[in-house]
């Protein structure tokens, strides 16, 4: 079985210098293959896009000097690729050309005023480039604070592999007009490669550029065979994991990973992020039909603040892995719940889904009708149900637990309709509650929902009692 | 026989030559030095093993694969247990590799020196599940059983567990070997006299009144999970219950099985086993009218009060007393006007439930059983056309 894969890097630039007035095969003569001083890629994750940043140092001819860049298998688009000559003084960038019969391959034409050396920047979007957060949590037996561990995850699909890449990683919700994997496919559509023919200018360097790049490949090719792990870690050893560094730019949140890293097309890397000890948090068992469904379920809940020992940084969306430690020296699995980005100050509610140890039963007591309304002709427009509803709580835990009951007197889908709207609605359909009582004591949270807020001894059975009037039809209009 | 063992771990050490990477050359590490299989949560496996590493000085790899297993490669974790933290002596894992189409993944490790490591790796294994079930062996007397509790673990996920201690959330940890393919029960809980108390259920449908062919009785052993009775510390998990009899004869019967549904600590469970024959409930509907009929200018029926009269005609046959409970289904604002018979009990359970209960003495050897008639009037007030 192998896995790693020779390296292959498929983006390549080639430098063609053209002396002034040289004769169109005299200008195929010096070509070659500079090395990136420094390569970027800024990884977002809300749409599939990366921005990819290389700095190369070239040397130019005076005169006309053209620079080739291809990117064959890889999915860069082609309509971001752009070149910056970072102000060096005596450089002038012509213009940008996609020779004919291929796809993949622009030639920026720069105009030399005299022989010199500089650093150039190209940028482009590249497609494949993914990222995401998850997090090992570790509560501790009782469910009073947890340790905590983000691993930042990169993963790469491109088709190209980076080497020595300096990763970003940004949260945040970028637009775009078109997505970049359309680009593409338009682009390819449109210009479809040819294997032969094609300009004079497009077939002459794509026959250097191979040339000189098998070279290179097949060098860098027996190092990585010779050493395929080494080539996925950016041949470093580490005594310590990178640190990640986080910085608010605009609506956006970079992560940048310290120094370089290797991403091999089809690998994905984690990197851990310090780990985060004794956050404490308040367990809590919930019941909210509307938001939920009709089961129990089991939170951790803490906000991202001072208080619980967190608030310097944002928390990307992600999976969290949570574990309890057992009293026998392990641990529980208690489940795995996604949540969205925190930023500082935000709460964090992690649902953990039901364990069946907490349920509630609800009985209803009693309906009694009243209060009708009739129409001239003596129909039945409009009426009041008085409902008393006891809803058994039961805790199985051997320990006290908070919970937290919303409840919705009027239903899951209630509808309220005034003026004209009320007429065509059946008055069974268009009701309101008012609670008149409840043991122990609710909130009325709004105009339809109230919520009890208890704690549940250990073993124990608590109930709830409610009472509250169902105004239908025309009594929910008046009230 | 060869265990199944689809999982494999392997430490490569960056000290050896470059060309020693080559995988064919990678150190297999020693067996497991502790297999554990959590099954504390009822819908996640989690697993979890020790082994002794050999590290060298510097930066190490540590392949942790997969074949013919179905693991969640996120869950996958692991832990330095000789020496964790932060500390300039601590072993640290600098980054984690996923290669492209295959189960497995690459852990860096950076020691300061060479020295043997115990990691803990813990992951999510697919295909082994886990359901209760009871075996209840009641005395002669049916007042008691001896009450056992199983919990099976079904191992389905393709890796054989040698030695591995299994964790239930209800009892001590046990130490099994189990291959995949293989099934195994657990006795979790046995309580050898369990009071349980036999009732005679009738639940006849609101509507339905079956006259002289009599309703269905079901058979039903009540017990309670309460610390007095032996129980109580944990709640009982849903599970098949099977039921055996003292016959009396150095032997037992099979009264029968139910599911007997999770049942909290202090709560009561009811197992129905069969049908009730000695004992006879024919129930007839004696009136069913309306009153105070409100109607529009169409002359319709917009609103009214009904009225129900339901008769219970009970024989028992058995040579004992019982008490029969009758589980009425109703709806509306309903309350009880009469009852003709004294003595009998009703409990209003809910808006939707009343349950009537009649003691019936027993019947003399040879006579003809005494017949009791009750019959109770219901009164729904404010019905809407259309509402049974």
């Amino acid at each position: 079985m192998k896995r790693l894969r020779p390296h292959m890097p498929r983006c390549a630039l080639v430098a063609v210098l053209l002396a002034t007035g040289a004769t169109a095969g005299a200008r195929m003569d010096l070509t070659t293959l500079p090395n990136k001083d420094r390569s970027e890629l800024t990884i977002y994750n809300s749409q599939d896009l990366t921005l990819g940043r290389e700095t190369r140092t070239l040397s130019f001819r005076k005169g006309t000097n053209q620079i080739q860049f291809s990117w064959a298998n890889t999915q860069i688009d082609p309509t971001s690729l752009q070149l910056d000559l970072k102000g060096t003084k005596g450089l002038t960038l012509l213009d940008s050309s996609y020779p004919k019969g291929t796809n993949e391959v622009i030639v920026w034409t720069i105009e030399a005023e005299a022989e010199t050396s500089a650093a150039v920047e190209i940028t482009y979007f590249v497609c494949g480039l993914t990222w995401s957060s998850n997090y090992v949590l570790v509560a501790n037996k009782d469910e009073t604070t947890f340790d905590a561990r983000q691993f930042t995850r990169v993963t790469n699909n491109s088709g190209e592999d980076f080497e020595k890449a300096h990763v970003r990683v940004v949260v945040g919700d970028v637009n775009l007009v078109q997505r970049l994997a359309d680009i593409i496919a338009e682009w390819n559509a449109r210009f479809p490669s040819r294997a032969s023919g094609g300009s004079a200018i497009g077939s002459a360097l794509l026959g250097r550029r191979d040339l000189g790049l098998l070279q290179d490949e097949a060098k860098a090719s027996r190092d990585k065979d010779a050493n395929p792990r080494k080539a996925n870690e950016a041949g470093l050893e580490l005594s310590e994991a990178k640190q990640i560094f986080k910085q608010a730019v605009s609506e956006y949140r970079v992560f940048a990973v310290e120094g370089e890293e290797e991403l091999q097309n089809g690998w994905s890397k984690a990197l851990p992020n310090p780990q985060l000890s004794q956050i404490p948090f308040d367990l809590s068992y919930e019941l909210d039909s509307r938001r939920y469904g009709p089961q129990v379920l089991k939170f951790y809940k803490l906000q991202n603040d001072a208080k619980h020992k967190l608030g310097t940084e944002v928390f990307p969306e992600g999976n969290y892995y949570v574990y309890r430690a057992d009293d026998r020296g392990g641990n529980a699995f208690e489940g795995t719940a996604w949540h969205k980005y925190v930023p500082q100050g935000e709460k964090i509610e992690l649902n953990l889904g039901n364990d069946g140890l907490v349920v509630v039963e609800d009985r209803e007591l009693a309906r009694q009708r009243s209060a009708f309304a009739f129409d001239p002709d003596g129909n039945r427009i409009g009426w009041d149900e008085t409902v008393t509803r006891q809803f058994d709580v039961k805790n199985s835990r051997e320990r006290a637990v908070p919970f937290r009951f919303t409840y919705y007197p009027g239903g899951n889908d209630f509808r309220v309709a005034d003026g004209n709207d009320a007429r065509f609605l059946p008055p069974e359909q268009n009701r309101v509650a008012d609670v008149t009582a409840s043991e122990p004591t609710h909130t009325q949270v709004d105009r339809q929902t109230v919520r009890w807020e208890l704690t549940l001894p250990a073993q124990s059975t608590t109930p709830i009692k409610l009472t509250y009037v169902l105004h239908y039809g025309t009594n929910a209009k008046a009230n | 026989m060869k265990k199944n063992s689809p999982l494999i771990l392997v430490a490569i050490l960056a000290a050896l030559p470059i060309t020693g990477f080559a995988r064919t050359k990678l150190v297999t590490l020693p067996d497991r030095a502790k297999l554990v299989t959590s099954l504390e949560n009822p819908r996640f496996t989690l697993l979890y093993e020790e082994r002794e590493i050999p590290l060298q000085q510097g930066t190490n790899y540590v392949d942790f694969a997969w074949n013919g297993v179905s693991i969640d490669a996120n869950s996958v974790m692991i832990e330095l247990l000789t020496n964790p933290g932060d500390g300039d002596t601590a072993t640290k894992i600098i980054a984690t590799g996923f290669p492209p189409n295959e189960q497995a993944l690459t852990w860096q490790l950076y020691s300061p020196a060479a020295r043997t490591e115990r990691i803990r790796v813990s992951y999510l294994l697919n295909g082994i599940s886990q359901d209760t079930s009871y075996e209840i062996r009641m005395n002669q007397k049916e007042t008691a059983g001896d009450f056992q509790q199983y919990f099976r673990m079904q191992n389905a996920s393709g890796e054989d567990l040698d030695n591995a201690i299994v964790r239930l959330p209800l009892m001590d940890d046990l130490t099994r070997s189990m291959d995949s393919g293989e099934v195994r029960r657990f006795l979790a809980s046995r309580v050898p006299e369990l009071p349980i108390k036999k009732v005679f259920i009738a639940r006849p449908g609101y509507d339905v009144f079956l006259g002289e062919d009599g309703e269905n009785i079901d058979l039903v052993y009540e017990i309670e999970n309460k610390t007095e009775a032996g129980l109580g510390k944990y709640k009982l998990p849903n599970g098949k219950a099977r039921l055996y009899g003292d016959d009396g004869m150095n032997s037992s019967i099979f009264l029968g099985e139910d599911m007997l549904r999770q049942t909290p600590p202090k709560e009561k469970a009811e197992l129905t086993l069969g049908k009730v024959k000695d004992v006879v409930l024919k129930r007839r509907l004696m009136k069913d009218e309306r009153t105070n009929v409100k109607t529009n200018n169409r002359k319709e029926t917009v609103m009214f009060d009904q009225v129900r009269q339901v008769r219970y005609e009970i024989e028992n046959f058995k040579e004992e007393p019982v008490t029969l409970k009758i589980n009425e289904t109703l709806n509306g604002d309903w309350e009880i006007q009469e009852i003709t018979e004294a003595g009998v009990k009703t409990e209003r359970k809910s808006l939707s439930e009343l349950v009537v209960s009649v003691d019936l003495p027993a019947n003399k050897k040879g006579e003809k059983a005494e017949k009791k008639v009750v019959d109770i009037t219901f009164v729904i007030k404010n019905r809407f056309p259309g509402e049974k």
